[in-house]
């Protein structure tokens, strides 16, 4: 069944329509609000309340884009209206947090885990233009929209969240903050 | 001149390519901050590969529990993920490439002028140099499959089936990136993918914000 009948079948109440779509585009939605909120259960929460409005709101859909390319503004629209509400963590931490990994020179390939790990501990402000641009591959422009802030704004966040993650996967020797020998 | 460039100055870099300047001249001196540039495309590019996560089991039965419908088991109706449609011939060219390209190097980029047959043939295993050359020729003719140039811009359906083969294309770098990850070939490959899919997407975007679509 082509997505457009699963479209016009699930917003006649079709759930099984709706669970095609649902299955079909489940893991992106999840792994882009995972990223964003840096939490497990957070995430649960806000993927939940993603699926849910865009059920509600699948009326609203006119097919103009692909159902992919909206449920997935949709869920990142919904993870940062909840981070905004939530104001969890201040935009820039007050101090500098150990790394997640030993400094190891010889390191070439970076594990998931440790990069999720990193990943969970930036600030949410950092985090959330970090994985907009460098993972989802938003532009500045999109992201600026998306935060309500200017575009020079979302390129100082993403170069400090940058900055940032490398202080926590690997802290130079011999360089300090502001580039200058210890 | 600072002594060192700062984290920050060197990520604003990854941005400027081509940009000039005291801070990109000392980049280019520097040895210390050129390992740190290194560093952070390496992160990037990490970052850019990592694959999509599992949501929780139970994540159906809650939302279905939440729009007060009963719960139906998943897989009750076998859909046709528009991805998945691509997938296969995406992922097959790329574990090719892979396969016959390894340690071939830089000098065979991806400038290919292939034939109009976008099937994927099998590696000759004899020539591992002719085989990958072909497919690096076969998976341009797979990039530039189906809707290209200006009347993507004027379709949204166009544009979006164009997302949809270069979104399967990230997808399926990503995972042969996974196995190799500093292959240059597949790396320049994934950047130059990942910039067109950017582009679209902006002017994708541009285009919605006429839509009556809401949130």
């Amino acid at each position: 069944m082509s997505e457009a009948r699963l479209l016009e079948a699930a917003r006649a109440g079709d759930q099984r329509a709706m669970e095609a779509l649902y299955t079909a585009h489940s893991g992106r939605v999840f792994t882009v609000v995972r990223r964003l909120v840096g939490d497990d259960h957070l995430a649960e929460d806000v993927s939940q309340d993603a699926w849910v409005r865009a059920f509600e709101k699948l009326g609203s859909f006119r097919g103009e884009a692909a159902f992919g390319t909206w449920m997935h503004r949709l869920a990142v629209n919904t993870a940062l209206n909840r981070l905004r509400r939530s104001g969890r963590r201040p935009e820039v931490e007050s101090a500098a947090e150990p790394p997640v990994t030993p400094p190891d020179a010889d390191e070439r390939i970076l594990s998931q885990r440790v990069l999720g790990q990193a990943l969970d501990r930036l600030p949410d402000g950092y985090r959330q233009v970090l994985v907009m641009h460098d993972v989802e591959g938003m532009t500045h422009e999109e992201i600026a929209g998306r935060l309500g802030v200017a575009v020079g704004t979302s390129k100082s966040q993403l170069h400090k969240a940058r900055a940032r993650m490398r202080d926590l996967l690997a802290p130079s020797v011999g360089r300090n903050e502001a580039g200058n020998h210890a | 001149m600072p002594d060192h460039l700062s984290r920050e100055q060197i990520a604003a870099l990854l941005d400027e390519p081509e940009a000039t300047g005291t801070e990109r001249g000392h980049l280019d001196q520097c040895e210390d901050c050129t390992l740190e540039y290194e560093q952070m495309i390496r992160t990037r590019m990490a970052l850019s590969a990592l694959p999509d996560l599992e949501p929780p089991i139970d994540e159906w039965e809650r939302v279905c529990s939440r729009l007060g419908a009963d719960v139906a088991p998943i897989g009750g109706l076998a859909p046709e993920p528009r991805f998945t449609r691509f997938r296969p011939l995406w992922a097959a060219a790329v574990v090719a490439l892979f396969a016959a390209g390894l340690g071939v190097g830089r000098q065979l980029s991806p400038a290919g002028n292939a034939g109009p047959d976008t099937t994927v043939s099998q590696t000759d295993t004899d020539d591992p140099t002719a085989a990958y050359l072909r497919t690096v020729q076969q998976i341009q003719e797979l990039r530039r499959g189906g809707p290209t140039g200006e009347a993507v811009l004027d379709d949204p359906s166009l544009a979006a089936e164009r997302l949809i083969r270069l979104d399967a294309l990230i997808e399926a770098s990503r995972e042969a990136l996974r196995t190799a990850p500093t292959d240059p070939v597949l790396n320049n490959f994934l950047f130059d993918v990942v910039d067109e899919r950017q582009t679209l997407a902006g002017q994708m975007n541009q285009s919605l914000r006429y839509t009556s679509v809401e949130y």
